[in-house]
């Protein structure tokens, strides 16, 4: 008697994308800010993971989605002929113009324009940690990892990271 | 501890970091000095409004690559590609039917001598049975032709 068909099994891709999809694209999109080329970065990462898919964890999703617009930033570097890693384009997004909105703390959007925008003035490293540990929720010590640092190192990047965007959020009239 | 050491120290209980000792230091300190409780309460609200703002979703869904009958796998971009390059191809087909269509259509006509001296196109285009008549000395005739 032949079995039942069991489901179609789950594609260790699909699983992987489904863990970590959502959240390496919000993490490359801190670090580019353009959501397509983010999105483009995000292809390329499970791209170049197909073949190691199975038993990739976190710190590798994360890790080569970090090559991926490490490789992107170099290529748009040379591009522009300057001399120093892009804290891509600041006015590519439309952050409020200073002081323009002293009453606006509950705008999602424009405070989420306006975290990318102070972001994106970070070294990338600083940024790398902020949104890792601040929005992922990711352990120092993963994050270390990722970035062949010590975790005190991390604690100590995360915290000058959160300190610059206060400022910039403040000049922003994001805080008081 | 100094206001830097304990800002750093505030990140990381925040971030679940510190050792169970280390942290019940840290809430006595917030306990003790207003301005710590302030800042504490501050980011705590901070961080609510950052996550919020940034793990709403919308533009930070992921899509997963898509596989091709080959097993190897193409980037999900230029999704206007092919509809634009069988658009182009159709029009590149196309191009030389509609020609021939044409040049068919103008051969349909031929010319005929009638006894009154009309020259009488007995066909014309698609339409069966339809005779044009053109008063003569409207049409010249092509060399080699006689009446």
């Amino acid at each position: 008697m032949s079995e039942i068909p069991n489901r179609k099994q789950a594609d260790p891709l699909d699983q992987l994308m489904a863990s970590h999809g959502d959240g390496v694209l919000r993490y490359l999109r801190s670090l580019v800010r353009d959501p397509e080329v983010a999105r483009d970065l995000l292809q390329d990462t499970f791209l170049k993971l197909i073949d190691r898919v199975e038993g990739a964890g976190r710190t590798l999703v994360y890790a080569t989605a970090r090559n991926c617009a490490l490789d992107h930033l170099r290529r748009l570097k040379v591009r522009r002929g300057n001399g120093s890693i892009p804290a891509e384009a600041s006015s590519q997004l439309s952050a409020p113009a200073l002081g323009s909105r002293p009453d606006v703390h509950l705008d999602a959007a424009g405070l989420r324009d306006a975290i990318l925008g102070g972001l994106a003035t970070l070294p990338e490293d600083q940024r790398t940690a902020f949104h890792l540990s601040e929005i992922e929720g990711i352990p120092y010590a993963e994050i270390a990892d990722l970035l062949g640092v010590s975790p005190g190192t991390i604690a100590s990047r995360k915290h000058h990271a959160v300190r610059k965007l206060r400022q910039h959020l403040r000049r922003l009239g994001y805080e008081h | 501890m100094n206001t830097e050491t304990w800002k750093v120290t505030l990140e990381a209980y925040l971030d679940g970091e510190l050792s169970q000792q280390q942290a019940r230091d840290f809430e006595e300190l917030a306990a003790s000095d207003p301005a710590v409780e302030a800042e504490l309460a501050t980011r705590r609200s901070l961080r609510a409004a950052w996550r919020d703002a940034l793990l709403a979703p919308g533009e930070t869904q992921a899509t997963r690559p898509i596989r091709i009958p080959s097993g190897r796998f193409r980037r999900k971009t230029m999704g206007w590609l092919p509809p634009a390059l069988a658009a182009s191809l159709a029009l590149l087909l196309a191009i030389p039917l509609l020609d021939r269509s044409e040049h068919a259509q103008n051969e349909n006509i031929t010319p005929a001598l009638t006894r009154s001296g009309q020259v009488v196109a007995p066909s014309f285009g698609e339409i069966p049975g339809r005779i044009v008549v053109l008063e003569p000395g409207v049409f010249d005739l092509p060399s080699g032709w006689c009446r």
